[in-house]
């Protein structure tokens, strides 16, 4: 993966690209002169509009593919997942510090099944960015989803949430 | 197992009591923006290994693999890191 941001990297040096490369860079790009919100809003509206929902059993006849953002460019389809690595590399192309994204995993209640976003903070506060809603929702205002894992460049970490719940249960 | 996510927003903490001292906001304010700062207002722990999930589709590989890619993205050079532009 890191021989894809390489190329970025390269494309940055020399002007030529090739096009999943270039197709990250232009994602990124939406955001440029805009900061804060309306850059992550931007940015956020490319990479939906950029690829469409597939399932990993119609796209890759697999249960589940992570697949890395020139993979999803190349394609143009992908799931959740898919679309939040590709926002995840879109945003730190942009120049937002990898402190303030991350990728979640939630559970969703309806339908019942695992959901993967980005959370990218802006002014302090947590936007979740999902493509199933195509809008900017702040951490706090989702709803019917359990937040239950985020990754990040320090590795995987679990919401503490659901131990505090059943201590007080139990 | 908590240490990562305690440096992560404790650094994150001193700064601001720092900055609210100078500016002198009050501790609840303080307090406020620390919640905000924290996704989902939670606190988060490292995953151990063998802690992985494995049920549903959030298996095992999946997530070595996706923790492995962020850490790559995060050591591959200027292209993907922080911008002043």
């Amino acid at each position: 993966m890191a021989q894809d941001f390489a190329v970025v990297a390269q494309c940055h040096a020399i002007g030529t690209c090739p096009v999943a490369a270039q197709r990250l860079i232009d994602i990124s790009a939406v955001g440029a002169g805009r900061s804060g919100r309306a850059r992550v809003g931007l940015i956020n509206r490319a990479a939906d509009l950029a690829i469409s929902p597939t399932s990993d059993e119609m796209q890759w006849g697999v249960a589940d593919h992570w697949s890395d953002p020139f993979e999803t460019l190349l394609s143009e389809r992908g799931d959740c997942e898919d679309y939040a690595i590709l926002k995840y590399a879109a945003l730190l192309e942009a120049g937002i510090s990898k402190d303030d994204v991350r990728i979640v995993i939630l559970k969703n209640l309806f339908p019942n099944e695992d959901h993967a976003a980005v959370a990218t903070r802006v002014d302090g506060r947590w936007l979740i960015l999902d493509n199933r809603s195509l809008t900017l929702v702040r951490d706090t205002d989702v709803t019917r989803a359990i937040p239950e894992f985020v990754l990040d460049h320090e590795g995987v970490k679990r919401f503490k949430w659901a131990d505090q719940n059943r201590q007080v249960g139990g | 197992m908590a240490l990562l996510a305690a440096n992560e927003f404790g650094a994150f903490s001193v700064i601001k009591k720092e900055t609210d001292a100078a500016t002198g906001r009050s501790e609840s304010a303080a307090r406020n923006d620390g919640q905000a700062a924290q996704l989902f207002g939670m606190e988060t722990e490292a995953v151990a290994t063998g802690e992985l999930p494995k049920n549903g589709t959030a298996s095992r590989p999946r997530w070595l693999k996706i923790s492995r890619w962020l850490r790559n993205a995060m050591q591959s050079g200027p292209a993907l890191s922080p911008r002043k532009d």
